[in-house]
């Protein structure tokens, strides 16, 4: 291990941090009040929410695994530092918090206003999967004193 | 009574007239890890605080400490 390294690791993880609050931002903007076609008949529909499958998959396997697959050993290992587990144990608690309270919400409002299955775990997973990602972004920028 | 983790890590540092990049690298973690111990942000696993104390020739006890809040 190098300072080469070391400052390698640094400027990516500011760069992950960065990308990390981008990603949630935009993810929450366009994915949280996308309403699904009810039949799925159009195809705009079907490919809108395989791309909304693909984007939640990728978030959840980075939050879980920290990410940096195309880095080599060394550079993973620092930029998925113990700093950098909590800060991604932190950020799951955060998810969760946000998934079981927007469930919450769902579940009152149905008494007043029907709502669709799909619709609704939509709803709970964007929001769940957004609030962990944002949390990491915010935890890891305070950690690299952005 | 909740207690807190204190540390010299600091002084320990600028003692040794190190950068955090080059503590970083002497223990094999990330100046963020550094970055975070010293500003009592990040509380690092007993494994991390016997590596530092390695590095800057002291023991655990002098450079990390129970402070009372």
């Amino acid at each position: 291990m190098t300072e080469n390294d070391i400052e390698r690791a640094d400027r990516l993880t500011r760069r992950r941090a960065r990308i990390a609050m981008v990603l949630g931002i935009v993810f929450i903007a366009t994915q949280g009040f996308h309403i699904a076609d009810d039949q799925m008949t159009r195809t705009v529909d079907i490919v809108r929410v395989i791309a909304w499958g693909v984007w939640v998959i990728v978030f959840f396997l980075f939050l879980l695994y920290g990410g940096g697959w195309l880095r080599g050993k060394s550079i993973r290992a620092l930029m998925n530092d113990e700093v950098t587990e909590a800060n991604r144990r932190g950020a799951l608690v955060a998810g969760f918090w946000a998934t079981m309270l927007t469930a919450f919400l769902c579940y009152a409002l149905s008494f007043y206003e029907p709502m669709l299955v799909r619709e609704t775990l939509h709803v709970v997973i964007t929001v769940g999967v957004g609030a962990a990602i944002l949390r990491f972004a915010a935890l890891e920028r305070r950690a690299i004193g952005a | 009574m909740s207690a807190v983790l204190g540390n010299g890590l600091r002084q320990e540092r600028e003692r040794m007239g190190l950068t955090q990049a080059e503590l970083a690298e002497r223990v094999g973690v990330s100046r963020k890890t550094v970055n975070t111990i010293e500003n009592r942000v990040f509380m690092p696993s007993t494994l991390l605080a016997l590596k530092f104390a390695r590095t800057v020739g002291k023991p655990v006890e002098e450079l990390f400490w129970i402070e009372e809040a």
